[in-house]
């Protein structure tokens, strides 16, 4: 079974605004896949309905060959300690500190004995250089760094799938090499499958095996980063090339500009 | 997981304040005291014609001092009298031929028995009656002879009255 | 008047569809109670942070509304010469009415606003979604713990300010006042009573504890993801849960007092 997650014509809709209309995707095992779109393109959605937080109107998705919104509440929680879903804002528990945000998981969901978590939780944060902040708050770090002690929470659980909402936004050049560098260790040296969501293009086509583009809620490009970099289709051409004036607009859905201003009839 | 020392210490503080404070509603606020911790009593009956707003668990004293508690009030359907039960403190032997009568702590306060000893050598035993009794002095029937009173002596004023009336009305 | 009728079946349905949600949301919320081992903690936890927190501010406004009352009471019943029954009244009222309202009302000030903003933030900043998404029921683990900590801890503030309410009445009448702390008491033992009176206050601070904390929770869930939307929805929290206090005082009273 090579694909760790696939999308069948999803078909997804909020507040009778369609996000996706007919989305298809794989998502291969050990692999790094990115996907890519222009913002409010329904990325962080699309994670969210992978970690079924979501339910699409049509269409399934499949997590490891199980329909991930058919599962009963066990299974589906067992499911979810197998991905990682590390959101766009770090999420830290507020009310712990940075110790017991990575060890919360671990608490959670194990019935592990204190010193084993003590030596799990300061491995973690070493491998996201944070072991000096463990008795700091989460209001006490930077958002660089609120988003790396996320990173370890998240690979607390060794999970098999790990998906990243946006991960560069807001970091400085070294901060993301080494987040970079990071996340292809984790992919490497521990076989997780990887999802990066982004609008960092060369960065993340830097490390990407295979990469999607959606836009007005379908892929319009997929392929190898070279294939897409390539593309003759003008959408992925304007997004990977970073043009201003193209087929994908830079307005949200509306009246006609001139109408809404009173102008129409002049 | 485990819940911090200080945490544990401050949940039992609320706890041990909150029993504190329900044995003090129970025993020092309330009449529970009297449930549980029971002095030794004998119980003595008494029938009125009127027990006006006489409560159970009423105090009944002697000269002041509180010597027992009405227990139980009920209607005797032969005399159709009111049949009071009371409990007296063991400690206290009194005259056989005592009397009883119903007073008010202050004006409108609550209703209490108040017991006036006789010069009896015999004392009241277990189950003994209290024969002399006087009924609750009701409001309403003092005002009641008060106004009949008052009629009396309206007749006698009455021409005066009129004639004041109708000054009144002219002018 | 068309638009009238319009807004009104609008407003009813609304509500109705509020309060059937808020309901559900209730009973998934204490239906999670499965691992008995791992939330006890958790309920310890919470207890402290809710009952403990409040514990002061309860101390404080009983010891105050006490001593008020015996002052006003003695004032009034002066008049009919009979301060005697100051015990009476003080008892009365705070164990009857005073104790659970008062206790509810600053109760959903103090621990109800920080129920709604605390669970609103989660909620807000995806800490809800992100537990979700470690496998971790964010029903189970952030909401029922506080939901049942309240529960429990209403009647036991109650308790407490009944009694300091009482003491402080004690210590005007008879210090300040030089009634006879003898007649104070009877007067109060003889018409307190233990069952009718005792037990109601607790039974009416359970079910005003259940109110406050069903209230702040469910507005904090939904509150709105943004600052506005939580700063509403703490408000809301006390608003909404001191007009159900009082509401819901007035039928527990006609029922206690009635023998419905
Ligand atoms: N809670 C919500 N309720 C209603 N609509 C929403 C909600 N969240 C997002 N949307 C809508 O869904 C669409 C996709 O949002 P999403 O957050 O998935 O975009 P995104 O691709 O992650 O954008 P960005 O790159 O800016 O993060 C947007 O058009 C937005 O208006
Ligand atoms: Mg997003």
């Amino acid at each position: 079974m090579n694909q760790h997650v696939v999308m069948e014509n999803l078909y997804f809709e909020r507040d009778n605004h369609i996000i996706f209309s007919n989305l298809n995707l794989k998502i291969a095992r050990n692999k790094v896949t990115a996907i890519m779109g222009p913002s409010g393109s329904g990325k962080t959605t699309l994670l969210k309905l992978i970690g079924a937080q979501l339910y699409p109107k049509r269409g399934k998705i499949l997590f490891n060959g199980k329909n991930i919104h058919h599962l009963s509440r066990k299974e589906l929680n067992n499911a979810r300690c197998q991905m990682g879903l590390l959101f766009q804002e770090a999420a830290l528990f507020t009310h712990l500190n940075v110790f017991e945000n990575v060890a919360f998981p671990l608490r959670e969901n194990s019935e592990l004995l204190d010193f084993m978590i003590r030596d799990l939780v300061l491995m973690h944060l070493e491998t996201v250089g944070l072991r000096g902040t463990a008795l700091l708050k989460p209001s006490q770090l930077s958002s660089g760094m609120a988003r790396r002690v996320a990173l370890a929470r998240t690979i607390a659980l060794d999970p098999s799938l790990i998906m990243y909402d946006e991960p560069f936004t807001g970091q400085d050049p070294i901060t993301m090499a080494v987040l970079m560098r990071l996340i292809q260790h984790l992919n490497r040296v521990l076989g997780l499958t990887t999802v990066i969501v982004s609008h960092d293009v060369q960065e993340t086509l830097s490390i990407a095996d295979y990469v999607y583009i959606i836009f007005d809620g379908k892929v319009v490009g997929e392929g190898r980063p070279q294939k897409i970099l390539a593309s003759e289709n003008l959408a992925v051409q304007q997004f990977t090339h970073g043009l201003a004036d193209g087929i994908i607009p830079f307005h949200y859905p509306a009246e006609d500009y001139r109408k809404d201003l009173g102008l129409a009839d002049a | 997981m485990r819940v911090k020392p200080h945490i544990e210490i401050m949940v039992g503080f609320l706890l041990l304040l909150s029993i504190v404070a329900l044995s003090f509603l129970a025993f020092k606020v309330s009449g529970l005291k009297s449930y549980v911790n029971k002095p030794e009593t004998y119980l003595v009956h008494a029938e009125f014609d009127d027990i006006g707003n006489l409560k159970e668990r009423a105090s009944i004293r002697l000269a002041g001092v509180r010597i027992g508690q009405v227990v139980k009030i009920h209607l005797n359907p032969e005399t159709f009298r009111a049949d009071v039960v009371m409990a007296i403190y063991r400690k206290n032997n009194l005259p056989i031929d005592s009397s009883l009568r119903i007073l008010t702590e202050g004006l409108l306060g609550t209703n209490y028995l108040a017991l006036t000893p006789g010069y009896s050598d015999q004392s009241l035993k277990e189950g003994a009656r209290i024969e002399e009794t006087h009924s609750a002095m009701i409001l309403e029937n003092l005002i009641g002879q008060l106004l009949y009173r008052f009629k009396d002596d309206d007749k006698k004023d009455q021409k005066k009255h009129s004639k004041i009336e109708h000054k009144v009305v002219i002018s | 008047m068309l638009d009238f009728v319009q807004m009104l079946g609008h407003n009813s349905l609304k509500f109705t569809r509020r309060l059937g949600g808020s309901f559900c949301f209730l009973c998934a919320s204490l239906l999670r109670w499965p691992r008995w081992r791992r939330s006890f903690p958790l309920l310890i936890e919470q207890i402290y942070f809710i009952g403990v927190y409040s514990l002061l501010i309860i101390i404080i406004s009983a010891a105050f509304i006490g001593m008020v009352l015996a002052l006003q009471g003695h004032n009034t019943l002066e008049k009919f010469s009979a301060s005697s029954q100051l015990g009476q009244l003080l008892a009365l009222s705070v164990i009857r009415e005073l104790g659970p309202v008062i206790c509810a009302l600053l109760f959903a000030g103090r621990a109800g606003s920080a129920i709604a903003a605390e669970i609103g933030l989660m909620q807000t900043t995806e800490q809800l979604a992100s537990m979700e998404m470690m496998g971790v029921d964010p029903l189970w683990r952030i909401i029922s713990p506080r939901f049942w900590a309240g529960f429990y801890v209403m009647p036991l503030l109650v308790l407490i300010f009944d009694m300091v309410a009482i003491l402080g009445g004690y210590l005007i009448s008879v210090d300040w006042l030089a009634l006879d702390a003898g007649t104070f008491w009877s007067n109060m033992q003889s018409s307190v009573d233990f069952y009718t009176d005792v037990v109601n206050s607790v039974l009416k601070g359970l079910a005003f504890g259940f109110v406050v904390t069903w209230v702040s929770v469910y507005q904090g869930y939904y509150a709105p993801p943004n600052a506005e939307g939580i700063s509403h929805a703490t408000t809301r929290a006390v608003v909404y849960s001191s007009v159900f206090v009082l509401g819901l005082d007035l039928i527990l009273t006609a029922v206690m007092l009635g023998g419905w």
